[in-house]
C-alpha cells in the first residue's frame, strides 16, 4: 500500500440524467474530478447526490449521459468490473465473515495468491490502525471500528477511485470529527481519487478539495470550500453552507455607488452587483458583523439588542435594526467580551466586501 | 438508640408492602395471560398423548411388544422408510421451488410483491382436500393433462401421473410450499441490500455474490422452512391416501389402517408415539444446527 505514487483515476460524468416515474432524481449532471482529488457531493436528501454516486458505482443505469473512469467509458460496465472501492453508510460488512475474511474478500474475488492475501490484509488493517481485529466478527466491533474495517476492505486491492456514501453518518459527533481527520490524511497519503456524499456541510468543508452543492438533481455550485462560503452564487448555497443573514429587497444606484434597499426600506451600501443583473437578496455572514465602536467599518447601522444566546464556543446575538430587519451576529467567546444587556442600543457594522447580493 | 416510634412503624409498613406489590401483581398478570394456553395444552395435548402412551405400553402389565413389532417387522420398517423418504423429497422439492420464488418476492417492486404474496397466501389458505381433489382432476388417466397431451398426439397412452410417488409429491409440495416461501421471504426482505452492493463493488459478479453472501445469509430461513416442511410432511395422511397407492403408504396411513380396519389400538398408539418421537428428533437436529449456531444473526 505504497503512498509514494499518486494512483488516483480521472473521473468524468457527462450529462447524467435519471428519472424515477415523474421524479427527475438526476437532471443533467456533468462533473470532472482530477486524479487524487477529494470531491464531495453535498445536498439535502432528494438532491440527487446519492443517485449520482450509484450511477458512478454501476448500481443505477442512467437514462442519459456517460461515465468515464481513467479515460475509459464505463457507462455500460457492470459494477464488479469498475474496479472501484466503496464505503457505505452502514458499513455493509459481511456479518457471517470474520474481519480477515471481509478484508480478504476483494482479493479472493481477484484470485490473489493466498500468501499475498495474508500480507495485504494485514497491511490494510494496519493502515486503519486495527491490526488486532482480524479474527473477530463485525458485530464484535464498535461502529467506528466497523467503518474503518469497511475502509480497509475498500482500499486493500488498491483501487484508483474511492466512493463514500455518508460513511460517517452513523457515528457520533466526536468520533466523526476524529474519523474526518484520519480519512483526509489517509486519502492524501494514498493519493486516491475520492468521491464523497454527505448532507453535512461542515463535514464537506472539512474534508474536500472541492464541494459540489446539489439541489433537485442538478449542480447548484461547484468550487473549493472557501469559494462556496465566501462567494455563494445562489441563495440556496448561501443558506445551505453555513449560517447567513438573508434580507429581501432590491439594489438601486445611489449618489456614491450602489445601495441595497430592503423590503422595509432600509438602505445599505453595497458593491456593484455582479452575477445576477437584478439581485433580490442581501447575504451577510453573522461572524462578519462587528460592533461599530470596536473599529471603523464601511457600513454601520443602529439597532436594539433583541437577544443573547450563549453557545459555549461562541455567542449569538439578535439585533433588531432601525427600520425593520433583524440580523444574527455571532462572535467567538473571547475573554475580552463585554457583556451587553438585552434592550441596549447597539451599533453594528461590516465591510462592503463581506456582503453579497444575489 | 430508642425503639422506633409507632408513628415511624406505621409510616414504614405500608411503604414496604407497596414496594413488593407491583412486581407481584405483574407476575400474576403474566400468569393470567399464559393460563388459557396452558389449560388448552394440558387438556388437548398432554392428556391425550399420555393416554396414547399408556395404551401403547399397557397390556395386562407393562410391555414394549408393540414397539418391538413396529421396529422389527420389515413391512412396518418399510412404511417408516417411505415416510422419511417422501418427507425428505418433499422438503427438497419445496426448497428448490420456494427459494427462487421467495427471492423474487423480496426483490419485486411493492405492487408485484403484494400480488405474489396474495397468490402464496391464497394457496396457503385453500383447503387441503380441495387442492388434492383438484390435482386428481388434473392428473388422473382421463384427467386434464393426459387428455390434452393425447389430443395433441404427444403421447399414445396416458402417463401415470397419480396413484404413485409423483402424484403424492405434487400434492404435498403444493400444500407445503408456503412453509418454505414465507420464512425465506422474511429473511430476504430483511437482508441488507447494501451487502450485495458491497460484494459487487469488491469485484464479485452476480453468481459469486449469491454464493458468498446471499446464500450463507439465507441459511437460517432455509433451515426454518425445511424444518416446518419436514415436520408437517412426517404426519401427512390425506395426500398419500388420495394421490398415492399402497406403495406410498406413510406412517399416518398405517395408523389409520390399524385404528379403523385392523382395530389394533395399542399397536396404532405405538406407531403414533414413534411418529411423535421422529418429529421431536427432527426438531432436535434443527436446533443443534441452527439453534445454537448464532454466527450469522441478522444485522
Amino acid at each position: 500500500m505504497g503512498g509514494d505514487t499518486a494512483r488516483g483515476a480521472h473521473v468524468r460524468l457527462e450529462g447524467l440524467a435519471k428519472s424515477y416515474g415523474q421524479v427527475r432524481a438526476v437532471d443533467g449532471v456533468s462533473l470532472a474530478v482530477g486524479p487524487g482529488e477529494f470531491v464531495t457531493l453535498l445536498g439535502p436528501s432528494g438532491s440527487g447526490k446519492t443517485t449520482t454516486l450509484m450511477i458512478l458505482a454501476g448500481f443505477v443505469d442512467p437514462d442519459a449521459g456517460e461515465v468515464f473512469i481513467a479515460g475509459a467509458r464505463v457507462t455500460a460496465t457492470p459494477a464488479h468490473r469498475r474496479a472501484l472501492g466503496m464505503v457505505f453508510q452502514h458499513y455493509a460488512l459481511f456479518p457471517h465473515m470474520t474481519v480477515f475474511d471481509n478484508v480478504a474478500y476483494p482479493l479472493r474475488m481477484r484470485h490473489t495468491p493466498r500468501a499475498l492475501i495474508r500480507d495485504r490484509v494485514h497491511a490494510a488493517l494496519g493502515l486503519v490502525r486495527l491490526p488486532e481485529t482480524a479474527a473477530r466478527y463485525p458485530r464484535q466491533l464498535s461502529g467506528g471500528q466497523q467503518q474503518r474495517i469497511a475502509l480497509a476492505r475498500a482500499l486493500v486491492y488498491e483501487p484508483q477511485l474511492l466512493l463514500m456514501d455518508e460513511p460517517l453518518g452513523a457515528l457520533d459527533r466526536k468520533l466523526r470529527e476524529e474519523m474526518q481527520v484520519e480519512l483526509r490524511s489517509l486519502q492524501q497519503s494514498l493519493g486516491i481519487t475520492t468521491l464523497y456524499v454527505t448532507h453535512d456541510q461542515e463535514e464537506a468543508m472539512a474534508l474536500s478539495d472541492r464541494v459540489v452543492v446539489m439541489r433537485d438533481g442538478h449542480i447548484e455550485q461547484d468550487g473549493p470550500p472557501a469559494d462556496l462560503y465566501e462567494r455563494p452564487r445562489t441563495r440556496f448555497v448561501a443558506d445551505f453552507i453555513g449560517a447567513s443573514n438573508c434580507l429581501e429587497g432590491k439594489v438601486e444606484p445611489a449618489s456614491a455607488g450602489w445601495e441595497f434597499v430592503t423590503s422595509e426600506g432600509l438602505r445599505l451600501p453595497v458593491d456593484a452587483p455582479s452575477a445576477p443583473a437584478d439581485p433580490r437578496h442581501f447575504v451577510l455572514r453573522p461572524e462578519r458583523i462587528r460592533w461599530a465602536d470596536d473599529g471603523p467599518t464601511d457600513v454601520a447601522v443602529n439597532g436594539v439588542l433583541a437577544s443573547v444566546t450563549y453557545l459555549g464556543e461562541r455567542i449569538r446575538y439578535r439585533v433588531q435594526l432601525e427600520g425593520g430587519p433583524t440580523l444574527i451576529v455571532t462572535h467567538p467567546n473571547l475573554p475580552t467580551r463585554r457583556p451587553i444587556a438585552v434592550g441596549a442600543i447597539v451599533r453594528v457594522g461590516w465591510n462592503r466586501a463581506d456582503a453579497t447580493t444575489l | 438508640m430508642p425503639p422506633p416510634s409507632e408513628a415511624f412503624l406505621a409510616a414504614a409498613a405500608p411503604r414496604r408492602r407497596r414496594s413488593t406489590t407491583p412486581a407481584r401483581r405483574r407476575a400474576l398478570g403474566y400468569a393470567l395471560l399464559i393460563l388459557p394456553v396452558l389449560l388448552a395444552t394440558l387438556v388437548l395435548f398432554v392428556y391425550p398423548i399420555g393416554q396414547i402412551l399408556t395404551t401403547s405400553v399397557v397390556d395386562r402389565g407393562l410391555t414394549l411388544a408393540n414397539y418391538r413389532r413396529a421396529l422389527g417387522d420389515p413391512i412396518y420398517l418399510r412404511v417408516l422408510w417411505i415416510t422419511v423418504k417422501i418427507s425428505l423429497l418433499t422438503t427438497l422439492v419445496c426448497l428448490l421451488l420456494g427459494y427462487p420464488m421467495a427471492y423474487l418476492m423480496a426483490e419485486a417492486p411493492p405492487r408485484v410483491r403484494g400480488t405474489l404474496v396474495a397468490v402464496v397466501a391464497i394457496s396457503f389458505f385453500m383447503s387441503l382436500l380441495v387442492k388434492n381433489y383438484a390435482w386428481t382432476v388434473l392428473l388422473q388417466e382421463t384427467g386434464v393433462i393426459n387428455t390434452l397431451l393425447r389430443r395433441a398426439h404427444i403421447i399414445e397412452l396416458p402417463l401415470p401421473l397419480m396413484y404413485n410417488l409423483f402424484g403424492v409429491l405434487v400434492g404435498m409440495v403444493h400444500m407445503l410450499l408456503p412453509f418454505v416461501i414465507l420464512p425465506l421471504f422474511s429473511v430476504f426482505a430483511g437482508m441488507d441490500r447494501t451487502l450485495r452492493h458491497a460484494s459487487r463493488t469488491l469485484g464479485a459478479g452476480g453468481l459469486r455474490t449469491f454464493w458468498h453472501v446471499t446464500l450463507p445469509l439465507s441459511l437460517p430461513g432455509v433451515g426454518a422452512g425445511a424444518l416446518l416442511v419436514l415436520i408437517v410432511s412426517l404426519g401427512f395422511f390425506i395426500t398419500p391416501a388420495l394421490l398415492g397407492s399402497p406403495r406410498e403408504m406413510m406412517l399416518a396411513n398405517l395408523i389409520d389402517n390399524q385404528v379403523r380396519q385392523v382395530i389394533n389400538w395399542p399397536f396404532a398408539s405405538a406407531l403414533a408415539m414413534l411418529l411423535l418421537a421422529f418429529t421431536l428428533l427432527t426438531y432436535l437436529v434443527y436446533y443443534r444446527i441452527f439453534g445454537t449456531e448464532r454466527l450469522w444473526e441478522q444485522v
